[in-house]
């Protein structure tokens, strides 16, 4: 019996070995790209993240600046309160040294219609 | 608080001979009243030109005594004495006033203390107090330099501030920036001159009288230049 069937030319092998290397080459072009695919998307995360922080820090930057500008803002106030007080106070001392003065005056002036009472008795 | 107090009378003109205890308040213990005459004005120990004195000075370790001096009623002799209204004071209650004794002194005045009284009990009541005080020489500081009066005490013990306008008030805003413990050692006179018998740490005189300068020549008291008129030589602070 013949087996021409199965017999194969060189030609006929030549263009299976072709058709498989080019299947593997398929394949490993569709390996790198998913590699490629993983390590863009894994960057791409990473840059996402990063993003993140970034707007986060400045964010908080902000913040701190407002924070600073409101601490500054408060202690402007607490002097400006405190040189009101002082103020106030001043003048609150000044008119009691006064207002005691005065009495003393006062208290000198009898002393002195006193005397001349007593002289003339 | 309760301050006791005691009238003494001064006679004599020119010295505490005839001075003496007229009146006092129950409390005071025997040797208090034995100094009050000692440290109280006779009259020509007024300073020219002064109706009234003031001084302050702790008489133990305890006790110290602020008082004024002023003229009394003719007396049946004619004569006019000079009296002095002077009130105990313990440590405790002086710190109730800050340990300024111009600040106790002017209260006791404004409440109608330490004036002459023609007709005075032999038993003086105590005078009440509160025992709370007001600093208001806090407001405004003094015109006199209190670091140059400090180092000046401490090289000449006795000194005589010259020329300063309302001594009063400019002493007891001084007194203000001295430290506390301090504040209530110094003894300090105003409208007096300074005597063997009341030798005051700091008292106050005018300038340009050449007696009042060989005055405080002669009892080694260092002027200080207060006022406008200062004269360059006697400074050496």
């Amino acid at each position: 019996m013949s087996n021409s069937n199965v017999a194969t030319s060189p030609a006929s092998d030549s263009v299976a070995k072709n058709g498989g290397a080019n299947r593997d080459q398929v394949l490993s072009d569709i390996r790198a790209g998913r590699r490629l695919e993983r390590i863009t998307s894994s960057v791409q995360n990473f840059l996402e993240t990063q993003v993140a922080k970034i707007d986060e820090a400045l964010e908080q930057c902000e913040a701190a600046v407002e924070n600073d500008r409101l601490v500054r803002d408060r202690l402007a106030a607490f002097e400006k309160e405190k040189r009101e007080w002082e103020t106030a106070r001043n003048a609150e001392l000044k008119r009691l040294s006064v207002a005691s003065d005065e009495l003393a005056k006062a208290w000198e002036k009898l002393e002195t219609d006193r005397r001349s009472l007593a002289d003339k008795k | 608080m309760n301050l006791p107090q005691a009238i003494v009378v001064a006679t004599g003109a020119t010295s505490s001979k005839r001075t003496r205890v007229v009146a006092n308040s129950p409390g005071i213990d025997e040797k208090v009243l034995a100094v009050l005459p000692r440290w109280s004005p006779f009259r020509s120990a007024m300073m020219a030109g002064h109706k009234t004195a003031v001084f302050y000075t702790p008489i133990n370790d305890r006790q110290s005594i602020v008082g004024r001096s002023y003229a009394g009623a003719y007396d049946k002799k004619g004569d006019r004495p000079l009296v002095s209204s002077i009130v105990v004071v313990q440590n405790a209650q002086l710190k109730t006033f800050h340990n300024n004794a111009v600040l106790l002194l002017n209260a006791l005045v404004s409440s109608g203390c330490l004036i002459l009284d023609t007709n005075p009990p032999k038993v003086l009541p105590a005078i009440e107090m509160p025992s709370a005080a007001v600093n208001y020489f806090t407001a405004g500081r003094s015109s006199i330099d209190a670091q140059r009066v400090l180092s000046a005490l401490e090289l000449h013990n006795r000194i005589a501030l010259m020329d300063v306008a309302k001594p009063l008030d400019s002493l007891g805003r001084l007194l203000n920036q001295i430290p506390l413990e301090t504040r209530s050692r110094l003894s300090f006179s105003i409208g007096r001159r300074i005597t063997d018998s009341a030798p005051f740490d700091i008292s106050f005189y005018p300038n340009g009288d050449e007696s009042f300068d060989q005055e405080l020549a002669q009892r080694e008291i260092f002027p200080v230049q207060c006022g406008v008129r200062k004269k360059l030589d006697r400074e050496m602070v």
